[in-house]
């Protein structure tokens, strides 16, 4: 059987579903999210956003995040003296882990991000996308501490305020569903620390997303107001 | 490989990153949890690309681990309760700004219309017609026989033009 022509390369499609098709096809992050996104990686060597009170009461209801963050944290504090001699820099671009040196030892809670992996029906049908990973899961913790510190030590001192700013959000990004209020302080943090950054519309959706949660229905409402009105051709305008 | 090198790791997070976004995004998650979903598809690429056996191409096998993401987020109780909208009044706009608004509301649109198709036909949907996968690379990633998934996505096609329509004769 040959693969039928697609609605997005088929004019005859009906009701305007091509160009539905092509528009969601075009339908990416912005170079912003894609920089957040990866400087959150733990594996990428940015700074980790710490919570131990939180992440050592994890559980299934744990964020991915949380958990290789305290991963990360262990790795980090077992990399630190030889990495720091040789590093400089490097205090200034990891000052969340560097102001938790006493950290419990939690590995076993968050060294396998695997065990927030879903085993729906279609995880049960496959059978080439590698899907089964007992071998693996022994290898993450190692994997992230090469990781890191590799990617540590390539990182340049001009890299580090953009990294510091997408952090924040990024750490705010993560603490939206589970601590709106966090999420609104570290917010505010980056506005006041960074007034005029270049993710001022990724802040400005977190302070918006803390407020809902948060109830504060009104004041999320003017801001979002203000937020269509600032940022007309915005990623994150309205839908 | 990737996972040994972060440089190469970088390149590989280049190259992948927005069509893992996109198809997270297609497939049900919403906008306020992509980066947490996306770091997970991304940890389990990192953590397993070590032994990705190349039966299939490198992208087929991680919109495979997106569907998993995709499918076992659904599932959590929270994301069941809580459906957050990220929407600013559309009385906000200029009148200039109507394409942009229109655009905005097609998405929407398709975003509501392929909530309403069950999980393995959202997935062969969204791989095939969005990501534009072949037939082949879809039940690949998706692991259902190749005949299901064309009878999938013929049923997905079907239930999705009739909800669409619905919602386009409701629209003013």
């Amino acid at each position: 059987m040959t693969d039928p022509i697609r609605w997005r390369d088929d004019p005859n499609a009906p009701d305007g579903l091509q160009s539905l098709m092509q528009a969601a096809e075009a339908d990416g992050p912005s170079t912003a999210e894609l920089e957040a996104l990866w400087s959150g990686l733990p594996l990428s060597g940015g700074p980790v956003p710490v919570d131990l009170a939180n992440a050592g009461a994890a559980s299934a209801g744990a964020t991915v995040a949380a958990k290789w963050v305290v991963g990360g944290t262990v790795a980090a504090i077992a990399l630190s003296g030889a990495l720091w001699l040789n590093q400089p820099g490097l205090n200034q671009q990891t000052p969340d882990v560097n102001s938790s040196p006493g950290a419990p030892p939690t590995a076993p809670v968050v060294a396998d991000p695997a065990t927030a992996e879903p085993t729906p029906s279609i995880a049960d049908e496959a059978n080439s996308a590698g899907t089964t990973d007992e071998g693996a899961k022994s290898k993450a913790p190692a994997l992230q501490q090469r990781s890191a510190a590799k990617k540590s030590a390539t990182d340049t001192p001009s890299d580090a305020p953009k990294k510091s700013e997408a952090d924040l959000l990024s750490q705010a990004q993560r603490a939206l569903d589970k601590d709106p209020k966090k999420a609104l302080r570290l917010a505010r943090q980056h506005a006041s620390q960074f007034p005029s950054g270049a993710l001022a519309q990724e802040r400005e959706v977190i302070i918006i997303g803390s407020l809902r949660r948060l109830q504060r229905s009104q004041q999320a409402q003017e801001r979002s107001t203000e937020f269509a009105d600032k940022y007309k051709n915005s990623i994150h305008a309205p839908k | 490989m990737a996972e040994h090198n972060p440089q190469e790791f970088r390149k590989l997070f280049d190259e992948h990153a927005a069509y893992i976004w996109r198809s997270l995004r297609y497939l049900g998650v919403p906008d306020s949890d992509l980066p947490d979903q996306c770091q997970e598809v991304l940890l389990v690429v990192h953590r397993k690309v070590a032994d990705f056996d190349g039966r299939s191409t490198l992208r087929t096998w991680i919109y495979g681990i997106c569907v998993r993401v995709a499918s076992g987020f659904r599932r959590k109780a929270h994301v069941r309760r809580e459906i957050v909208y990220e929407e600013p009044p559309q009385g906000s706009y200029e009148p200039g700004q109507e394409a942009h608004l229109s655009a905005k509301q097609a998405k929407q649109r398709l975003h509501a219309a392929l909530d309403q198709l069950d999980e393995q036909k959202r997935a062969i949907f969204v791989l095939y017609e969005i990501e534009g996968l072949s037939m082949n690379e879809v039940v690949q990633a998706t692991g259902c026989p190749l005949q299901t998934g064309y009878s999938r996505l013929r049923a997905a096609r079907a239930e999705l033009k009739v909800v669409l329509k619905a919602t386009e004769e409701k629209t003013p």
